[in-house]
């Protein structure tokens, strides 16, 4: 496939799809410019390798895996996958889940009270692997065997770091919930703190 | 083939992190960066380089486009609010599908009461939420149908989901499809893929009743509703 080619099947196939590279970018890094600076890294990869993109699959798992390689690349180089915690190293303690999410009496109403920019703060407080799961399968609403493709792990694992993550989210937000007396059981808190 | 329904509603409250985390996925960006980034390190879309002599074209151009875009705009919404729409057995059956597989958010509900508090906060003037006799309450959802908005009641039936939707009557109106009687009311019967559907208008309401039960059974469910 000649430049031209190319450019003409780069035009009609990756470039609508920019702004979800961009918004998926934006929400895994949780920063704009970083954002920026890796959609744009995706991009000129996918520009690159298009002609190993085959027609009729999924261009925007195609991209969101350029991305997570743009993205471990990133953060290799830099050395600042502190967060990069593998879940090995992660042990939920369903306990403390319990505990923390047990008085969301409308799960759906406390969730709503958040804006985007805070789902996005509390996403950062996960995992990489979680992370991107979740991106993946709850924001893309990709199906869980094209999110194991494009993660590259096996369809069981992507059920269980669904699960993990959705927990781990409102585990995240529940500090945040608590002040803002979301949460059932803030009165009553409140009222045992205060002697 | 009759499917048993599967076991996706066991917490509601991994289904409100899907139903928020889902939004995401339409949060405004501002390519223009990322746009001027890659200017210079992918070739420009072919044509793009347009001579300056026509440069001069482009405000008339812009406004040009900003007229046609008002009357299409305009057309729109006359089209649109011009009085009830029909919602196709395919459509249907795509939100029963996607209640049924968890592919859109639902919340979880055990009575009518709980569903009506819920779906109140979305649509607080709902048209009513119906009970069906001898089936048990799952979910329910909120929906749009061609920009109406359609409550969605997700009911189990002999282990057979059947969602029942509700709308108002000016909102939404019936198929033009063979019709069974039923004690004097008619029920519009239709089909798509494995799933039947029945549809009927009663007291201002749009009912629609959608599964994979054959057609009397369905119509004996819309016969028995009771609406709080």
């Amino acid at each position: 496939m000649d430049q031209e080619d190319t450019t003409k099947r780069f035009y009609r196939l990756v470039w609508p799809q920019r702004a979800s590279v961009l918004r998926l970018a934006r929400i895994l890094t949780g920063n704009e410019a970083e954002a920026d600076d890796l959609a744009q890294e995706t991009f000129i990869k996918a520009f690159k390798a298009l002609d190993r993109f085959v027609d009729a699959t999924d261009m925007m798992a195609w991209l969101a895996a350029i991305l997570r390689h743009a993205r471990i690349d990133r953060l290799r180089s830099q050395a600042a996958a502190a967060k990069n915690v593998s879940l090995d190293q992660i042990q939920m303690d369903p306990a403390g889940e319990e505990e923390s999410s047990q008085n969301w009496e409308s799960p759906q109403e406390v969730l709503n009270a958040f804006g985007d920019a805070e789902m996005i703060t509390a996403l950062q407080a996960l995992p990489e692997d979680i992370r991107w799961t979740l991106l993946l399968v709850d924001v893309q609403q990709m199906e869980q065997r094209d999110a194991a493709r494009v993660l590259d792990i096996p369809v069981g694992t992507i059920k269980s770091r669904v699960h993990r993550g959705r927990a781990m989210l409102r585990r995240a937000l529940t500090p945040l919930a608590r002040e803002r007396r979301l949460l059932k059981c803030d009165d009553q808190e409140v009222n045992r703190a205060t002697p | 083939m009759n499917r048993p329904i599967p076991d996706n509603f066991d917490d509601e409250r991994d289904l409100a992190v899907v139903g928020r985390l889902s939004r995401l996925r339409t949060m405004p960006v501002d390519t223009k960066r990322l746009e001027r980034l890659l200017e210079g390190k992918i070739p420009p879309a072919p044509g793009q380089n347009r001579p300056m002599r026509l440069r001069w074209l482009r405000p008339l151009r812009a406004i040009a486009a900003s007229l046609l875009v008002m009357a299409l705009i305009g057309a729109l919404v006359w089209t649109t609010s011009g009085g009830p729409v029909m919602a196709s057995a395919a459509e249907m059956a795509r939100l029963h599908r996607d209640m049924v597989s968890g592919r859109v958010a639902v919340m979880k509900v055990d009575s009518i009461a709980q569903a009506g508090k819920l779906l109140s906060g979305k649509w607080p003037d709902q048209p009513g939420l119906p009970q069906a006799p001898d089936t048990h309450l799952m979910a329910c959802c909120m929906q749009s149908v061609k920009d109406r908005k359609v409550a969605c009641l997700l009911f189990n039936s002999d282990g057979q989901a059947v969602t029942v939707s509700v709308a108002r009557s000016s909102e939404l109106r019936l198929p033009q499809s063979p019709t069974m009687q039923r004690n004097g009311q008619a029920y519009h019967v239709e089909q798509s893929g494995e799933l039947n559907m029945v549809s009927t208008q009663r007291d201002g309401r749009w009912i629609c009743l959608i599964g994979e039960l054959p057609v009397d059974q369905l119509i004996e469910i819309a016969h028995g509703l009771r609406f709080q």
